[in-house]
């Protein structure tokens, strides 16, 4: 039997081999014509692609605000950052240098020399090796999970930037100092640049080197030219962000057999389109200096401000200025960050980011709301006695005791007793639809990303609808939504804000709303005589120095608001006591290690220096026509201004906001914005703190 | 059986070995000189080094001799499980002499010399399994089988998660084939390999995405069922692997030339194009091109030797591998000591084996596997292996004892029993 299996055990090997055999005959008989064929094909080099440059962000006069400039960076091969005598080998033969001659001093030698000719450490270089080999390495370790074999990928064999945005100096410097390493190039490449500085700094945002997220949510994944590829940089924050699929651009491409005859017609890089904002470069510069001076000189307890400045015709953005801010020519070192960043927050675009309570600049919004509706009329009067319940005289009060008050009086005087009533008849299911007819609680229409929404009042009580009558409580809005409140209020109609000139995104109509013009008539007396008659809010504040043909209408606010920061009680481990100021429990125990970290040991109160915030709401319209709808041709402006903790609207906001304003006019008579140059613009030097 | 092939001197068993080594020679050293012709390879000498100890150690095999070999089979299978399990404990533990690369433990490192245990355990494998078997009939009944495959699958448990699947896939057809010539029953073989078939899915899902890949991929030659499935990628659902979407099998179905099949297609670009006469011996684009065709002097070394001498060549190579399986077949029938029998079986299925999976691989048969191709693939542990082998096979032919008796393994079906006395 032994004999017999094994026989069988013969044939059953002999099968496959057969099997062998026949799929030999197969492909080196029938098939060879086809299969050289293959080879040659295989033969044929991959297509190359070339780099487009990224499209500039440009101001409403063409001026570029972020642009692609040519630099050079300095690249070593993959073969010296690892050790691996496979790729070293490989690579000694790319670039033709003997493999005696890679000694450990030689490599040692390179990267000292690309130190002190770049200013860059050592372990800042090392770091970035460390990077580059992460990254290959994660490549290689796709490659061989695809393909379940270890071989050399491309990334390997290439050189990769170390060193980036050398100057033309530096890079002919360095051609000439390491000349002597062949591993060591020094390539063209190009880097995003900025104009403005940080006036402009929010609005442009930054580019980033892509990420694993960016690129898994690539729009453009199947179009090989224009996806992105591992180094390539994306619109990470505001316009860069706004306009990544415009301002990308796609790849070039050539493919050549291993002579260099051209495959396939060759496809050039098409840059990516360049994009225009409506905002002017020489009037944010003038407004962001200006805003800047007040904060630093005037309100030195502030923490930041910010101003917004729409076209109410197009709500076109003409200027938006966030204070501090950021170059963003020069990000931040961590290392180097100013401790009163903390409550400052230069990284905040606060005009479209951050939400305050906006206080009694919504008092216009809610009488039109109320008089639209029917639950008040024109006629409707309540007598202001200071407080609305006389047992409770500290709760619910007026600043002082004003007596019969009408629509366009309570407006003129900011009444909070009126908008109490007003709040409590609306109920805040009413108040909350109104304010979203006039675009609160929405995203302004900017396409930002870092756009906030607001947020409306949601809790249904009396008092929920009191506080949001005045702008408190649950009612937290941005500066741009406010500005765009007031152009609506100006206009009569609804439109989302557009930042972005020629914008290939369709835009959607004015939407008018169901308000009267006799209402909105009612509603800009208020808010003229709050700015220009005696009694207003603002009347004894300041004025426009050279109106000309318009005038100023406008709502002044005072908003409440909770510290940035507040004194905590602590106890040391070493017995000690003491106050520590901070913004937050967590942000105080992160300053301190472990075994010396206090505990708190009673509650925190705030520092008395922080007021409310201050605001300003306005527009100018024609003098003769000012209770009329703003309509195009008539050059009105809608602005909004916020103080962080700087006190009364009136007394802070106004007079910020009528500078502006005479900065505006100016402008548009034909003189150039005045920036002042004194005042410091990096976001570390911004004077104020707290 | 009367052997024409085998004396009692079998040294004979070593002259297709030596062609093939020849082959081996010839291909490192087109591969890898700058001037074939004139400048040795270095990676060609090494490979004349490995060759050199694999005849020592195939020459001190078969002077040592397979039954004094044998009586430490126990103790060399223990030894080369220990030396496994070792490699499994430097995930917890690093130890200095085991390597890692790309996530896999599969060698010993004592200075410059690189050992792959899982080449010794075939052969510890072998030599345990058939001193098992030797004198025992329990195997004809279902029960006396639970231990062969207990001896099997623990070393293949320990190789499997280095992981090595290509290793691990020779360990079966070894036991199957060394059970069936002991004289198992073929029903209760069979019953067991239809109860690895239900097995399968629970294997399916355990291995990598590549492995996956690798195992469709003889399906996936093909660019018609490739558009098919690209079209219909909720049909043939069991084809995609378990984690990947939908998206990603079909973007893998789309760059599958240039991911999980690029290995294959240009293997078979390689065969292909060498037709008949081949591009010659140091010429033609899979020679210049080391890009052209990954792993060519390890897994894929037949594509570069039916490349470089065509159709003729690779037949030559075949007719190398069906002359050691004959001998060493052969060599099992000649001699009557049980235990001699089932190492050669057992050795020669090995050989034959790894060499089949390999050819039917690379010329896209079979699933790549990444098994190596005996005495012309590059590597010192798989070839030195290999000559311990055929020293063995050597000493079975040579040292045979004389039993005075019926042979071994004739069982007596009417009788129920063996023929030889137990």
């Amino acid at each position: 039997m032994f004999d017999r299996r094994v026989k069988i055990l013969l044939v059953l090997l002999a099968l496959p081999a057969l099997a062998v055999v026949a799929r030999l005959a197969q492909l080196q008989v029938l098939g060879a014509a086809y299969y050289r064929t293959a080879t040659e094909n295989m033969l044929k080099t991959r297509p190359r692609q070339f780099p487009c440059l990224r499209g500039s962000i440009l101001d409403s006069a063409g001026r570029k605000l972020a642009y692609d400039a040519p630099a050079w960076d300095i690249a070593v091969q993959y073969g010296i950052m690892v050790d691996d005598a496979a790729v070293r080998r490989r690579m000694c033969k790319l670039i033709d240098v003997p493999e005696s001659e890679l000694t450990p001093r030689r490599i040692a030698e390179s990267w000292m020399r690309i130190s002190q000719l770049t200013g860059k450490p050592l372990p800042e270089l090392q770091a970035e090796v460390d990077r580059i080999t992460f990254r290959v390495g994660r490549i290689k370790r796709h490659v061989f999970e695809r393909r379940g074999i270890d071989v050399l990928i491309q990334e390997e064999l290439q050189p990769h930037p170390v060193v980036v945005d050398l100057d033309q100096e530096q890079q002919v410097a360095a051609r000439v100092a390491l000349a002597a390493y062949p591993w060591v190039e020094v390539v063209a490449s190009h880097q995003r640049r900025y104009e403005g500085g940080p006036a402009v700094g929010h609005i442009v945002g930054r580019v980033s080197r892509v990420t694993d997220e960016a690129m898994n949510n690539d729009p453009n994944a199947d179009d090989p030219l224009a996806r992105y590829q591992p180094e390539d940089v994306f619109g990470f924050r505001c316009v860069e962000a706004l306009g990544e699929r415009w301002l990308r651009g796609r790849r070039g491409q050539v493919h050549e057999d291993r002579q260099g005859s051209p495959l396939e017609p060759p496809i050039d890089a098409v840059n990516g389109r360049d994009v225009y904002l409506t905002i002017d470069l020489a009037f944010q510069q003038a407004l962001y200096a200006q805003l800047g001076r007040e904060i630093s000189t005037r309100f030195p307890n502030s923490t930041g401000g910010c101003a917004v400045i729409l076209d109410i015709p197009t709500r076109s953005v003409i200027a938006m200025v966030s204070y501090p801010s950021v170059d963003p020519n020069h990000p931040p070192d961590p290392e180097k960050i100013d401790p009163r960043d903390e409550v400052r927050r230069p990284y905040l675009f606060r005009a479209v980011r951050e939400i305050y309570n906006p206080g009694s600049i919504v008092k216009p919004m809610l009488l039109a709301s109320a008089l639209a509706d029917g639950t008040i009329t024109s006629g409707y009067t309540v007598e202001c006695n200071g407080c609305l319940f006389p047992d409770q005289p500290h709760k619910w009060r007026c600043e002082s005791t004003r007596g019969p008050m009408d629509p366009i009086g309570a407006i003129q005087h900011s009444c909070n007793i009126f908008f109490y009533h007003v709040g409590e008849k609306m109920g805040v299911t009413r108040e909350a639809w109104w304010m979203q007819q006039f675009g609160l609680g929405q995203v302004s229409g900017t396409g930002l990303l870092d756009e906030s929404r607001g947020r409306l009042p949601t809790r249904r009580t009396d008092g929920e609808a009191r506080y949001a009558a005045i702008g408190q409580s649950q009612t937290e809005l941005t500066p741009i939504q406010t500005a765009n409140m007031i152009a609506t209020i100006a206009s009569g109609a609804y439109q989302p804000v557009t930042l972005w000139a020629d914008d290939p995104r369709p835009r959607p109509a004015p939407v008018r709303l169901k308000v009267s013009d006799a209402i909105w008539r009612t509603v800009r007396e208020g808010m003229y005589r709050a700015v220009n008659e005696p009694g207003g809010t603002a009347f004894l504040h300041g004025r426009l120095s050279n109106p000309g043909q318009y005038v100023l209408l406008g709502k002044t606010g005072s908003a409440e608001a909770w510290a940035p920061e507040w004194f905590y009680p602590c106890k040391f481990p070493d017995g000690s006591v003491k106050e520590i100021r901070a913004r937050n429990l967590r942000s105080l125990l992160e300053r301190y290690p472990a075994e010396s970290r206090p505990t708190v040991i009673g509650d925190h109160r705030a520092p008395p220096e922080y007021e409310t915030h201050a605001w300003f709401v306005g527009y100018l319209a024609p003098r003769n026509r000012y209770r009329d709808d703003v309509v195009a041709g008539t050059n009105g402006i809608a602005i909004a201004v916020v103080i962080e903790y700087a006190g009364h609207g009136g007394e802070v906001a106004f007079p910020v906001a009528t500078a502006m304003l005479d900065a505006y006019l100016m402008w548009q008579s034909g003189q150039p914005p005045q920036v002042d140059r004194g005042v410091r613009e990096t976001a570390a030097g911004a004077g104020g703190g707290r | 059986m009367k052997s024409i092939l085998v004396s009692r001197h079998a040294w004979g068993l070593l002259v297709p070995v030596l062609v093939l080594c020849g082959i081996s020679l010839l291909t490192m050293q087109a591969l890898f000189s700058p001037e074939p012709t004139r400048v040795p390879a270095s990676a060609a000498v090494k490979q004349l080094g490995f060759m050199g100890v694999g005849l020592v150690l195939a020459w001190l095999a078969a002077a040592v001799g397979y039954q004094r070999l044998g009586r430490w089979a126990y103790l060399l299978f223990v030894v080369c499980l220990l030396i496994l399990a070792a490699l499994r404990l430097d995930t917890r533990v690093d130890l200095p002499f085991i390597p890692e690369r790309n996530g896999a433990r599969r060698w010993i490192e004592i200075g410059s010399i690189q050992l792959q245990p899982s080449e010794l355990m075939k052969i510890a494998y072998v030599l345990a399994l058939a001193w098992y078997l030797k004198y025992r009939r329990n195997y004809r009944t279902f029960a006396g089988l639970a231990a062969p495959f207990f001896l099997t699958l623990v070393p293949m448990g320990l190789i499997i998660i280095q992981p090595d699947l290509g290793t691990v896939l020779l360990f079966l057809p070894v036991l199957f084939a060394m059970l069936f010539a002991a004289g198992a029953k073929v029903r209760h073989l069979l019953i067991i390999i239809l109860l690895g078939a239900m097995c399968l899915p629970l294997f399916w899902l355990h291995i990598r995405d590549y492995q996956r890949l690798r195992l469709v991929g003889m399906v996936l030659q093909t660019q018609r069922l490739r558009t098919y499935f690209d079209a219909n990628p909720d049909k043939w659902q069991w084809f995609r692997p378990p984690k990947t979407t939908a998206a990603e099998w079909r973007s893998e179905l789309r760059q599958w030339e240039d991911q999980a099949g690029y290995q294959l297609v240009h293997g078979k670009a390689a065969i292909g194009s060498g037709g008949v006469l081949g591009a010659g011996w140091a010429n033609g684009p899979f020679i210049e091109n080391e890009f052209l065709l990954p792993e060519r002097e390890n897994d894929f070394v037949f594509a570069i030797v039916a490349n470089q001498w065509g159709l003729v060549g690779a037949l030559i190579v075949l007719c190398c591998y069906a002359a050691i399986v004959v001998m060493g077949l052969d060599v099992a029938t000649v001699t009557k000591d049980p235990f001699g029998r089932l190492v050669a079986v057992g050795l020669t299925t090995l050989i034959a084996f790894q060499a089949l999976t390999n050819l039917c691989m690379t010329v896209g048969i079979g699933p790549i596997t990444g098994i190596t191709l005996p005495f012309v693939s590059k590597g010192g542990s798989s070839l030195v292996a290999s000559f311990v082998c055929v020293g063995l096979l050597v000493s079975v032919a040579r040292d045979r004892p004389i039993i005075m008796a019926k042979a071994a393994f004739e069982f007596d079906e009417e009788a129920e029993r063996y023929s030889h006395p137990a």
